[in-house]
């Protein structure tokens, strides 16, 4: 038989559980009602805020008036919440707004005494300079929602050119995945020639993948003197030379064709020759056309795989000459591959269908 | 008498020390996944993922048996994520009804050739076939095998590094592949994510899109749906927490593809998501290699729960066959300190608790009986019990807690009552009930077949009525 001591500790255990489930019962209203509360009050403070807000952003002199209706801590936490809805749905700056009315202060006050993602993205999205340092501070961290969010926020500020410098450089060297540096890098909104100087400064290969990525989108990238500057990247680490095949593709400047099926001859590693077999589709096909034939005899599928794609993207031209390549190559693989890009072109197999009616 | 009221007593002082033991490592699981619940409330509403455009690309494969009820919701459903670069990827497994023609037909598509990249084995596949106007959606028409075969031909046909294997009888919400994808962003050792599952029944869903969600009617869902909040509110992310996590559910799950193939894709077994985990677990020990299997407790599937005993009963069946199956088959990681967590923690547990828990609580109720008829019922005996009903209760509790804290989908102080009332009536025919097709299951798993256990599915559409 058990003992007594224990049979007590079972009784206590039960005693225990049974406060515990009361409390969790307790605990499970508590936040129903709380919550159902907190909507209602939020959307009354809401609804009362609304006006005077829209008032003062249209007309700042209305600010007095704004000033006298935010009562408490509260208030002014929806009050921002209004100016930022307000700010995105219209797409304009109010970060010298939300400094009139403190708001930046308050925030960076609360986030100096405690690490929190809700304020945090409300300061990222006011847009002011004054949040500057702090964002920095935060890019910092090793929190990636806390890093990126700080770096999104620094990329909307309007400042001095050191400042972002200062910022991109931070954010080259984080943690964070190279398409979303890129991407945040897109919201700094740099000029061509910025991103440029950013370039040759930098001395990692991540940095100047990142780089010579972000200004191959830019319209600016077909200016001969411009993509001319990119060239001696073609000698650097295949990461590099990768990033600058494809810049100097989109730049769609004929002068380059040499220079890149030089490269696809001379390349040992496949992933340089991929990257060009699919910057050659920026091309007019007669340009290309030998070479891109040439890399559907390569010996690595995603080559051949490439450059099919790449002649199928050529349009009219292209589709013929695949035909060709689908019914003379006496390789069976070719022949297969140029089929399947055919099978899976639709103007071809209307036409196809049209014709077996 | 004396022997059955002895037996009675020594087998009163095993249950207390087993239930208190497994009762309060429970609690621990509750305590350390309310402090990555509290993270994740701040995180949903601010996450950054949603911001960024840049994720990795997915192949969602979704395999498909007999599904021509649900097929079409589900990849409308897909076709609506919100993802930048995707493609689905629907295996038909040889199905008896219309699900490859009724895909076919809705989707207007044609039959396409591929070159398929075989890197694990299954079954001859017949056909593929794809669109013009939806160029991400490809339909793969294969002879039967088994759902986790399905599955390996989604992975040999995939074209992304990450895989998201999806029921076909699932529902994803919008941001849920967003949301998925976040630890791998995150963690790039980052091998496997599960996603929570959440039960369909009683939701209005129209054109693949939950409306709003509500308690179903049928009794049996209600008790399924707080088993469901015990389950991945609670347990789950605890287990996630200390790196764990022995499954990644079949219905909602992203895995790396390298991952996969590296362990020989899905076995063909009862329970092959379970299987598929605890393989990554034991290459990834074993080699002595990085890896994170995380869970992804704001990804949400809504799937459709059976709503009779016929269909619960064969659920609960395969499950616990595909669980004793997998823990026989990885026994060796049991108690091995090699591999760490897996080995000293959650297999034990899984051994104890949902292996074996089956039989010892069956044999208390077995001995309850007798000693009420033999009039031997020690108060002992009955306070054991009151404990573990108290138990019961707490979890029950803190998983609708802990919905209200996170998800608020059945909020209101009606529906709210009505499942706390459930969680009550849960401890009283439905646990037992459970409990038995259990046993009966751990007695005969070698027994039955391998092939699919599919429910009565009903349209989704046809919920809102």
């Amino acid at each position: 038989m058990f003992s007594n001591n224990i049979q007590s500790f079972i009784i206590l255990t039960i005693y225990v559980l049974i406060i515990a489930n009361v409390l969790l019962l307790f605990a499970i209203y508590y936040e129903i009602i709380k919550d159902t509360l907190k909507r209602k009050h939020y959307d009354k403070v809401s609804f009362l805020l609304k006006p005077e807000i829209t008032g003062y952003i249209e007309n700042e002199g209305q600010k007095a008036d704004v000033e006298k209706s935010l009562t408490s801590h509260y208030f002014k936490m929806v009050a921002i919440d209004t100016m930022i809805d307000y700010s995105e749905t219209n797409h304009v700056n109010l970060s010298e707004k939300f400094e009139k009315l403190n708001f930046v202060n308050l925030l960076i006050k609360k986030l100096e005494k405690e690490t929190d993602i809700v304020y945090l993205r409300k300061l990222a999205l006011m847009r002011s300079e004054q949040a500057y340092d702090i964002l920095m501070n935060f890019s910092r961290s090793e929190d990636l929602d806390i890093s990126y969010m700080s770096f999104f926020g620094l990329s909307l500020i309007e400042t001095q050119r050191d400042k972002k410098e200062a910022a991109i450089s931070q954010l080259i060297s984080s943690n964070i995945l190279r398409d979303r540096i890129i991407e945040i890098l897109r919201q700094f909104d740099l000029e061509f020639e910025e991103l440029l100087g950013l370039l040759e400064k930098e001395e990692s290969v991540k940095g100047k993948v990142i780089f010579i990525k972000a200004m191959m989108n830019k319209d600016e990238i077909k200016r001969e003197d411009y993509s001319d500057l990119l060239e001696k990247f073609l000698d650097q680490h295949r990461e590099v030379k990768i990033a600058a095949i494809q810049a100097l593709s989109n730049s769609q400047n004929e002068k380059y064709v040499s220079e890149l099926t030089k490269i696809y001859e001379n390349e040992e590693n496949w992933q340089v020759r991929v990257a060009v077999a699919k910057g050659l589709s920026n091309f007019k096909f007669d340009c290309v056309k030998d070479v891109l034939l040439k890399m559907t005899k390569d010996s690595e599928w995603w080559v051949r795989y490439n450059a099919i794609k790449s002649i199928v993207a050529m349009g009219e031209d292209g589709l013929y000459s695949l035909i060709d390549l689908s019914l003379d190559s006496s390789d069976e693989k070719i022949s297969d591959l140029a089929y399947y890009f055919l099978n899976a072109n639709q103007d071809v197999y209307n036409t196809v269908k049209n014709i077996e009616v | 008498m004396n022997i059955i009221v002895n037996g009675i007593a020594i087998y009163s002082q095993i249950i207390f020390v087993y239930f208190f033991g497994i009762s309060l490592f429970y609690v621990f699981l509750i305590l350390i996944s309310s402090g990555k619940l509290t993270e994740f409330i701040k995180l949903i509403n601010n996450d950054v993922t949603i911001i960024s455009n840049y994720t990795k690309p997915i192949s969602v494969v979704v395999p498909a048996y007999n599904e021509a009820e649900t097929i079409i919701d589900n990849i409308i459903s897909l076709l609506d994520l919100n993802y930048p670069e995707f493609e689905i990827i629907v295996i038909n497994d040889g199905s008896t009804d219309n699900t490859l023609e009724k895909t076919i037909d809705y989707f207007n598509l044609r039959k396409i050739d591929v070159e398929i990249n075989m890197q694990v084995e299954c079954k001859e596949i017949r056909g593929v076939y794809g669109s013009f106007v939806i160029p991400n959606l490809v339909i793969v028409d294969k002879l039967n095998g088994g759902k986790a075969d399905a599955l390996n031909a989604g992975i040999n046909l995939s074209r992304y590094p990450l895989f998201c294997g999806i029921d076909a009888d699932c529902i994803i919400e919008k941001n849920a592949l967003l949301r998925i994808v976040k630890p791998f962003l995150i963690h790039e050792e980052t091998i496997a994510v599960g996603g929570i599952i959440r039960i369909a029944n009683g939701c209005t869903i129209r054109e693949g899109k939950l409306l709003e969600a509500k308690l179903p009617r049928s009794a049996i869902v209600r008790f399924q749906i707080i088993e469901y909040f015990r389950a991945f509110l609670t347990s789950r992310i605890g287990w996630e927490r200390i790196n764990a996590l022995l499954i990644i559910s079949g219905a909602f799950g992203v895995f790396t593809k390298a991952a996969a193939v590296n362990v020989g894709g899905y076995s063909t077994t009862i329970g092959e998501d379970m299987e598929l985990t605890l393989k990554m677990h034991e290459y990834y020990r074993k080699n002595k290699l990085k890896y994170k299997i995380d869970f992804a407790s704001d990804a949400v599937c809504w799937t459709q729960a059976p709503d009779t005993l016929k269909g619960l009963k064969s659920q609960r069946i395969r499950w616990h066959r595909g669980l004793t199956e997998s823990l026989i088959r990885h026994k060796k990681m049991m108690f091995n300190p090699k591999y760490g967590t897996v080995g000293m923690l959650s297999m034990p547990y899984f051994f104890l608790v949902e292996m074996i828990g089956p039989v010892i609580e069956t044999f208390g109720y077995l001995l309850f009986t007798i000693a009420i008829i033999t009039g031997s019922v020690s108060k002992f005996f009955i306070f054991v019990f009151l404990m573990a009903y108290l138990f019961g209760i707490l979890f029950s509790l803190s998983g609708i807690l802990f919905e209200e804290f996170s998800y608020k989908r059945y909020s209101g102080f009606k529906e709210i009552s009505k499942l706390i009332l459930y969680s009550f009536l849960e401890q009283f025919g439905y646990r037992q009930l459970t409990v038995w097709w259990r046993v009966e299951s751990f007695f005969n798993f070698k027994k039955g077949s391998k092939n699919w256990g599919t429910i009565q599915r009903n349209a989704f559409s046809k919920k809102e009525k």
